[in-house]
This record gives structure tokens, sequence and C-alpha cells, in this order.
């Protein structure tokens, strides 16, 4: 019982204090999350854009300046001095000076012959006029070509420039070490998975990709690629040879190329991960210190709650006695008085048998039938005020047996009639007239019978004590049937209760009683009791004109419709 | 009445005490009045000198208490014995100094109440 309501208040606490505010936080944390991340991805993104666009200024400056090599070669050199071989491999070794990339030259004539050659291969004499470069170089002046396999079966590519000399044009060609230009294209650094390489307008590599891709094969992927303006612009596609990356591409000015940077996308986001676990941990770790904490603030709270309701019912209970204990005082006081007149009496009648049996002693003769008269009505008396006394100490015996709970059908009338008989006397002593009207067709009800009278005599004590010292001073208490419950109102012609008392009348040790007179504990009694057997008492008053209690007791007894919302409504209280 | 007798005045509600007694008072030679309300004995005393009232507490309208103020304001040479069946040391203390010549708890001897009758007329004699 204990712990079911400790648990119940500790789960209330934690739901309320950790639950909503845990929920609160959580929205809180995952939009911040949430804004976090596609600013990191964007971040990611643009930076490998940056990436990019360096790297392709980077090539197309190398290809230029190769370009312009070229062409400044081409414009010092005569045809004839050029066509000397000799003399192109010391251009060759001069180019090769500027920039190791050149790998090859040749000298070509209008008709695209070949008239010299300095290189590897063996290409002196082989005509080009059907060549795709030779074609294009005599439009553009300076061509640099795709690569392509040409003569020599090997895959390359060549800058080719053309110069007019008087009346006769001849070409000037280079072949770019394909290795040292792959090198230059690959050499990026961009995560782990990074890698840069280039693509013709068809989509052949035109340098070699690290994770797969070689020379003038046809990159799968072409068509996903969406860059087809100028920007360098970064996207995410799924690669057709298996997984996920984040792009940057954008095309070289002058050839075509695209260059294309990529990483795999769990590379290139591996920060935003890290970020986004490191964030989920500490929210994690922060989360796991609230439950704890709070946790551990519940139990803490959910005990202290229980130790104090445990504490409460405890002192309800004391309260409930103490009040007893109280009307047990009070109600000996008048007790005493009940007893004392009646002995009194009998001393005095004593005293008079006395003094009749010393006359007839004196006088030793035959008694006076007066005095006999005298005697005997003084035994008399005395016997009557022995059943006086004994009557007030029954009464006691039976207030003693009260302390006992038990719910029985009782009859209300005869119990209430009871109470009355109890307080006549003091009533008559004060001149009050106490007025009884009952409901004459009242059915019994289920209840404790020595409890109610408690309650009904402790509010017939507070309504003598509100008439003291006043005229006319009337009592009414009258019992009648509402729906499935007996009213039972107990109303005086007194003083009356101020307003600001009357919210407070059924609290325990409050009292309007001079110090010493009054417990403070009659009426906050009563209220546990008639809550304890499932009824209500209230209260109205006005100042100087009077006061009502009024009792509502169920005539099924407590626990029936449910009232169990009353906190002394435990075990023993019920179906004895 | 120009009889040089003690008179006593009763005051207590219970009248079958009041019978009693007030015999056995008058068979031991003093004039008795008695009246069970406090009202009552304030009109006779008003009508009769009175040497002694023997007062109880709880009555009826004008408490013992009243009565015994109420019958020293007017009658100053008047003791007043308390009787009553409901009381306490600090009740006996307070109505001691409000004038009561001694206080006495029911039930009480009718020997004790005699000895502090003949004790006042002691007293009145020697003044």
């Amino acid at each position: 019982m204990k712990t079911d309501s400790f648990k119940h208040i500790r789960r209330v606490i934690l739901s309320r204090v950790l639950l909503v505010p845990f929920i609160i936080v959580m929205l809180v944390f995952g939009t911040l999350l949430y804004y976090f991340a596609s600013n990191l991805r964007d971040q990611v993104a643009s930076q490998l854009v940056r990436i990019a666009d360096g790297h392709r200024n980077l090539i197309e400056q190398f290809l230029q300046e190769r370009a312009y090599d070229l062409k400044f070669a081409a414009a010092s050199h005569s045809f004839k001095g050029i066509g000397y071989e000799n003399k192109l491999a010391l251009i060759l070794e001069q180019l090769q000076t500027g920039s190791p990339a050149f790998f090859d030259l040749g000298v070509f004539d209008e008709r695209a012959d070949h008239i010299a050659y300095v290189g590897p291969y063996n290409l002196k004499g082989k005509n080009y006029a059907d060549s795709e470069w030779f074609k294009a170089v005599q439009k553009k002046n300076i061509y640099i070509s795709d690569v392509f396999s040409g003569y020599r079966k090997i895959p390359h590519f060549i800058i080719a420039v053309k110069k007019e000399e008087g009346d006769r044009v001849w070409y000037l060609r280079a072949t770019i070490d394909t290795l040292f230009f792959n090198d230059l294209v690959e050499n990026i650094r961009v995560g782990k998975t990074g890698e840069a390489y280039l693509l013709n307008r068809d989509g052949m590599f035109q340098t070699r990709r690290r994770s797969g891709g070689n020379l003038m094969e046809t990159d799968p992927d072409y068509g996903t690629y969406r860059a087809r303006g100028k920007e360098t612009i970064s996207f995410v596609a799924e690669s057709n040879l298996g997984g996920m990356y984040l792009y940057a591409a954008g095309r070289l000015r002058g050839t075509g190329w695209l260059l294309v940077v990529r990483q795999e996308i769990g590379d290139a986001y591996a920060p935003l991960a890290r970020a986004v676990v490191l964030a989920v941990a500490i929210v994690i770790m922060g989360g796991a210190v609230v439950v704890m904490m709070a946790f551990v603030l519940a139990t803490g709270v959910a005990g202290k709650l229980t130790a104090a309701d445990i504490e409460k019912r405890q002192m309800g209970a004391q309260l409930l006695m103490a009040g007893r204990l109280a009307e047990v005082g009070e109600m000996s006081a008048g007790l005493a008085h009940e007893i004392n007149n009646p002995l009194q009496i009998m001393k005095s009648e004593q005293f008079m048998i006395n003094d009749i049996l010393n006359e007839i002693e004196k006088d030793g003769r035959q008694p006076d039938p007066e005095n006999l008269r005298l005697v005997r009505d003084s035994v008399n008396q005395i016997g009557t005020q022995i059943d006086r006394c004994r009557q007030v100490t029954q009464g006691l015996l039976k207030f003693a047996r009260k302390s006992e709970t038990s719910i029985k059908s009782v009859r209300l009338e005869p119990l209430i009639l009871e109470v009355v008989e109890m307080v006549e006397r003091r009533a008559r002593v004060e001149d009050i007239r106490i007025v009884k009207k009952f409901d004459t067709l009242l059915p019994p009800i289920f209840t404790d019978p020595a409890q109610l009278q408690q309650v009904f005599l402790n509010l017939l004590n507070n309504a003598i004590y509100a008439l003291k010292g006043k005229n006319n001073g009337e009592i009414q208490i009258a019992a009648d049937r509402e729906n499935d419950e007996i009213a039972v109102s107990v109303s005086d012609n007194g003083c009356g209760i101020r307003e600001e008392h009357l919210e407070k009348i059924f609290l325990p040790f409050f009292t309007t009683k001079p110090v010493g007179t009054g417990t403070g504990l009659g009426l906050s009694t009563c209220y546990g009791i008639i809550e304890r057997l499932g009824g209500t008492i209230a209260v109205a008053s006005e100042v100087n004109v009077g006061t009502v209690f009024t009792v509502r007791m169920p005539l099924d007894g407590p626990g029936a419709k449910g009232k169990s919302e009353s906190k002394y409504s435990d075990k023993e209280g019920e179906g004895q | 009445m120009v009889d040089d007798k003690i008179t006593i005045l009763i005051v207590d509600d219970e009248e079958l005490f009041l019978d009693s007694i007030s015999q056995r008072l008058v068979m031991r030679g003093f004039n008795v009045i008695a009246v069970n309300r406090g009202d009552k004995a304030l009109e006779a005393a008003r009508k009769h000198p009175i040497d002694i009232a023997i007062v109880d507490l709880k009555m009826p309208g004008m408490d013992g208490e009243a009565t015994l103020e109420a019958l020293k304001k007017e009658h100053e040479r008047m003791e007043i014995v308390i009787l009553t069946g409901h009381g306490s040391s600090e009740a006996a203390l307070r109505l001691i100094r409000s004038g009561a010549y001694s206080y006495l708890q029911k039930p009480c001897e009718i020997e004790q109440l005699l000895e502090i009758i003949k004790d006042v007329c002691g007293k009145r004699t020697k003044v």
C-alpha cells in the first residue's frame, strides 16, 4: 500500500519533472542538430567546389603556359632552321627546361607531312592530313587535343601551333607527357577518398581515375554529372559502379574538358558525422545525468511525501484520539457535578437519619411515628439518589465503550434522544430549551452509533456554549431524509460564528474559547468521524442570529457510492 | 423578625437538597431561607437580614459566582460559603478572592458545614 503510493508519486513526479522538459529539450536539440548538419553539409560542399575551382585554374594555366611555350618557340624560329633535327632537339631541350611536361616535338609542313621529329618514337615522314588535330590546328592556330592513340598506339595528347611565315605555313606539335599531366591532375588531397580526373566532352577519361578508370575509357557516370555551364557546381550522386559520392565539377576553358573532383560521401561528411555523434553523445550523457538526478530527486521527494502522508494519517488518528480524550475530560467534569449533587443529598439524608437515631437513643422510648416517617423518607431518598448516580455512571461506561468502532444498522431517533438526554440537565441549568423534530419515517442507517453520538454530543455542547448567558436560548435538533441520505441539523439561536472563524472551524486546535477552556479538537474530531463514516458535515452561521451544523449520513454506510476519497476509510473502518 | 437567631440563606438548584438541609438547620435552631435561583437569593437578601449564605455554583440563570458578587456588593457583612459539586482549586482561590468565606466541595459532611456556620457565628458575636 505504502510502496504503491510511493511508486505512484514518484512516477507522477518523474513524468512531470522529466518527461515534459525532456521532450522539449529533444525538439530543440533536434532542430539545432538539423540546422547545424545542413550548414556543415553546405560547408563541405562549397569547400569541395573551392578546391575544384583552384585545381581547374591550375590545370588551365598549365595548358595555357605550355601552348604559349610552343607558340613562342614557333615564333622565334623559321621553318628552315627548325627543320634540322639537332636544332629541333635543342628547342625541345629548352622547352623541357621550362616544363618537363614536353615529351616530344615535331614539325609539319602545310601538307601535314612530318618534316622533323625529336622523341622516342619513329614518326618522321608520316602524314597527318587526316588526323583530327591537324584539321583543328589549321583553323585555330593553337590546338590542344583530346587524348588519342595515334600512330604510336599509346594514349596521349598534343599541343599544336600554326606558324605563318610569308607564304609558307608550318606547324609545331608537342606531345605532353601523360604521366606528368596525370600526376598534375591527380595531385589533389581531399580527405581519404578524394580524387580528381578529367573527362572530355564525350565522357572519356583524359587522365586516370585512381578509384578505377583508364585513359580513353568512357566514364559510365558521365550522364549523372550535372555540370554543363561554366560554373563549378557540387552535387551528390550515386556512382554506377556503386557508392555515393559528393562531386564538384567544372569545365576547363579552351579544351572543354570536365574536371571532376569527387569524394566518397562517408568520407566527405566524416566531420559532420563526428560532430553529430559528439552532439548526440553529449545529449545522451547529459540526458542520463538529468534522468539520474531526476530519479534521485523524485525518489527523495516521493519518499518525503509518502512519509508526510503516513505522518498525516498517524496525526489524524492521534487527533481523533486526542479529541476523544478531550471529550472524556470535558464530560468527566460534568459527570463529577452530576454525581456530587446526589451524593450531597445522600449526605444530608444520612445526617438526618443520624439525628433521628440519636434522638431515639437519647429518649430511650418508642420512636415518634413522625420521626419514623422521616427516616423512611430519607432511606428512600438515598435509594433514589443512588439510582441517579448509577444512571450517570452507566452513561460514563457507555461513553467508554464508544472507542470500539462497529458499523451496524442504527435508528437515528433513539440514538439522538440518548445524546439529548445527556446534555438536557446542563441545558436546563443554562436555561436552554431543546426542541426535537424528527421525520416520522426515518429508515435505519448503517453507521457506528457510538461515534455518531460523540459527534452529536459535541455539536450540542457547542450549541449550549453558544447560548451561554442568553435569554430564550433554544437548540433545535432535526432529522430528515434527503434521497439516500439522512440530514441531521443542530441549530441554535446563539452568538453565531464570525465569518473569518467559519473557514477554520474544522481545523484541529482552532478554538475561540478562552485559554484552558476549549481544546480546539471537538469539531475536528467530528469532521474526522463523519468523513470516516462516509458522511459530510457543514456549517452555516450568522453572528447574533445563530448557527446550524448539518450532518449528512448515507443510508448505506461508509464505502457506499464510492466515497473512498475519505482518508480515514481504511480497512478497519469498513465491513465489521 | 426580631429574634437573635442566625439566618441562613441556602441557594441551590437541587431542591431535594434544599429540603433536607433546611430541615436539619431549622432543627438546629437556625432561621433558614432556601431558594433555587441566584436572582431569588438577591430578592430574599433584600427582604431579610442574612448572616450566612450557602451558595451553589452551577445554577440556571445567574450562576453562583455572579450571585456571590451581587450579594457581597449589596451586603458587605454577609458571609458566603460556596458549596459546589463542580469545581477546582483555581475556582476556589478565585472565589475566596472575590469575598467568599469558604469553599466546600460536594459531597461534604454536614458537620463540616455546621462547623463553618459556627465559625461565622463566633466571628459575628465578636464584631
